[in-house]
């Protein structure tokens, strides 16, 4: 293999030839670097690059790396993490003219066990603003194109990342997933992208937006870089008060374990709305699982229709007070005014775009007097019932299967004047999100005008081994 | 109730979210939150009498953790408004 191809290879493989002494930790970065150079002036995956630190890095382990017996399986893997998650004196502008300016003082605690494990941080990447959207055109450093199509939207808000990972202009990434934004992108540029069980990866360094729903996740290659990532990053920390304190076992794959599984199928999800050539990719995939598992059954999650509704009410309203720390005094933009009212209003009216604003407002609307109960406090009840949905749907079945999205990638500049058929592209996604599910996507193997459909599996809350058991069980089928 | 969203509803919350918007922002802001507001509206066609809120997806306790001195990296030195190691920030009282 040419070393200028390295950076195609998933983590496992590159971990495997560092091992064997075949290259060097030197060789992949130069190699990821060639991808960028090729790739990023169409992409605009990037917010921020670390070049020049990074070949240092890996000359530095090229030098100090002695026992390769033990060598951690991330050691010297070229990694870009989301621009709304902190990275010690590095930007962290989450894709805001508000933060364009913003240094990060301390390490997130996902990126400091990555650290800890020898990655190499390559850059940060863009987003949609605050991680709010579905299609990675609302940055304030521009919008991200799908290397799949260039003429396409990578879909959000982690577009960047899963953008890096599908061009090789990384070998792992990290997202954020609040009511999609690890799955959607992943799925709309063919890569693998895993939203956690809400506190089993702790928020300490992520950058609020929707606190009771935010989730660091990974988005790679393949099902097993996503498995190695989980169990480096997860785990209890101290700092994130929402982080469960329970063991973490390290994740590997054992697609055998399909045999045991049931898989439940929700008729909820196979309606209009559902491109149809993506509910036949998927039923296509169902039947070739229904001959590996144990069985396959229909199942019913009837509060779907009100997913989008209850999400976009909880999550707004949470944005509206995460998103009130910005006004200008401490950090960040400042637009200098006599009167302080007017450098508040000022500041957040230049510093936020329209999605941030929109979103400020409704959440601001739900929250306001009179409208509480009738608004938040309901779609709190409905939250409730949608995560009694899947307590229900557990009962009888062990991991659920749906499409990621309900359709393919559209275009650049499509859905961006219709804020609500926007928000319908998380359909499918925002339901686990509320239930705090874990959930993954991966990508199929048939395509629809180039690009793959995502398929997703959910679920119980702290089974992502089954989660990724299942997920790569179908990444075997496809191959 | 109506989700008839008036313009000067807006800017009234636009003012409690100290949100500066421009003529034009208000008016598409006006119209696209109308529209979303009313699809909201389908969640009260739900019985929900004897539903209790959801307020976070894990059901745990919130732990302390001990109240010990940690060495940081000034802030100070990391943001753009400061004055001898100090935040700057604007007069807030006559």
């Amino acid at each position: 293999m040419n070393k200028s191809d390295l950076a195609r290879l998933s983590i496992a493989a590159i971990h495997q030839k560092l091992k064997n002494k075949e290259i060097k930790f030197f060789d992949v970065i130069e190699s990821v670097f060639q991808q960028i150079k090729n790739n990023e002036k169409k992409i605009s995956a990037y917010i921020s690059l670390f070049e020049q630190e990074s070949f240092e890095q890996a000359q530095q382990l090229d030098q100090t790396v002695k026992d390769f017996s033990n060598l951690h399986p991330l050691t010297g893997i070229p990694f870009a993490i989301k621009d709304n998650i902190c990275v010690k004196d590095k930007l962290a502008t989450c894709g805001s003219r508000i933060l364009h300016n913003f240094n990060s003082p301390y390490d997130a605690t996902a990126v400091q066990r990555l650290k800890d494990a020898g990655v190499i941080i390559i850059g940060k990447t863009n987003l949609d603003e605050f991680a709010m959207g579905s299609s990675n055109e609302t940055s304030y450093f521009g919008k991200v194109a799908n290397p799949l199509n260039p003429e396409y939207v990578p879909g959000g808000s982690s577009g960047g990342s899963a953008a890096a990972i599908a061009y090789s202009g990384c070998l792992g990434a990290l997202g954020t997933d609040t009511g999609g934004s690890v799955r959607l992108p992943a799925a709309f540029c063919g890569v693998v992208g895993l939203k956690p069980t809400y506190g089993r990866v702790s928020r300490y360094g992520l950058i609020a937006f929707a606190s009771s729903l935010d989730c660091i996740g990974p988005i790679t290659k393949t099902v097993q870089d996503a498995a190695l990532i989980l169990s480096t990053i997860a785990g209890h920390d101290p700092y994130d008060a929402t982080s469960v304190n329970m063991p973490v076992n390290q994740f590997l794959c054992n697609p055998d374990a399909l045999k045991d599984y049931t898989i439940g199928v929700p008729q909820e999800y196979f309606t209009k709305g559902l491109d149809p050539r993506i509910a036949q990719i998927v039923e296509k995939t169902i039947a070739e699982l229904g001959k590996k598992c144990k069985a396959v059954k229909q199942i019913s999650l009837p509060h779907t229709s009100y997913t989008i509704a209850t999400y976009q009410l909880i999550c707004t309203a949470e944005a509206s007070s995460n998103l009130a720390r910005y006004d200008g005094v401490k950090y960040g933009l400042r637009i200098t005014k006599d009167d302080l009212i007017e450098m508040y209003e000022q500041t957040r009216g230049q510093g936020f775009g329209a999605e941030v604003k929109r979103r400020i407002l409704l959440g601001t609307y739900g929250l306001s007097k009179g409208y509480y109960d009738e608004y938040y406090g309901t779609a709190q009840k409905v939250r409730a019932l949608i995560k009694q949905d899947f307590d229900q749907a557990f009962k009888t079945c062990d991991i659920i299967i749906t499409p990621t999205a309900p359709t393919p990638p559209f275009k650049l500049g499509e859905k961006i004047a219709d804020p609500l058929t926007m928000y319908l592209s998380d359909l499918f996604t925002t339901s686990a999100s509320l239930a705090g599910l874990p959930a993954i996507s991966i990508p199929s193997r048939d395509k629809i005008n180039g690009f793959p459909a995502g398929i997703q599996l959910i679920g119980r809350a702290f089974a992502e081994q089954e989660v990724l058991n299942c997920a790569d069980a179908i990444e075997k089928l496809y191959a | 109730m109506s989700t008839k969203i008036s313009a000067s509803e807006l800017t009234k919350v636009a003012k409690l979210a100290r949100l500066g918007l421009t003529q034009s922002e208000a008016v598409s802001l006006t119209n696209d939150i109308e529209k979303i507001v009313e699809y909201f509206e389908m969640i009260k066609n739900l019985d929900l009498q004897k539903v209790e809120p959801m307020t976070h997806a894990v059901a745990i306790s919130l732990p302390l953790r001990p109240d010990l001195l940690k060495a940081v990296k000034c802030a100070t030195e990391m943001l753009p408004y400061q004055k001898h190691h100090h935040f700057y920030v604007p007069p807030v009282l006559e």
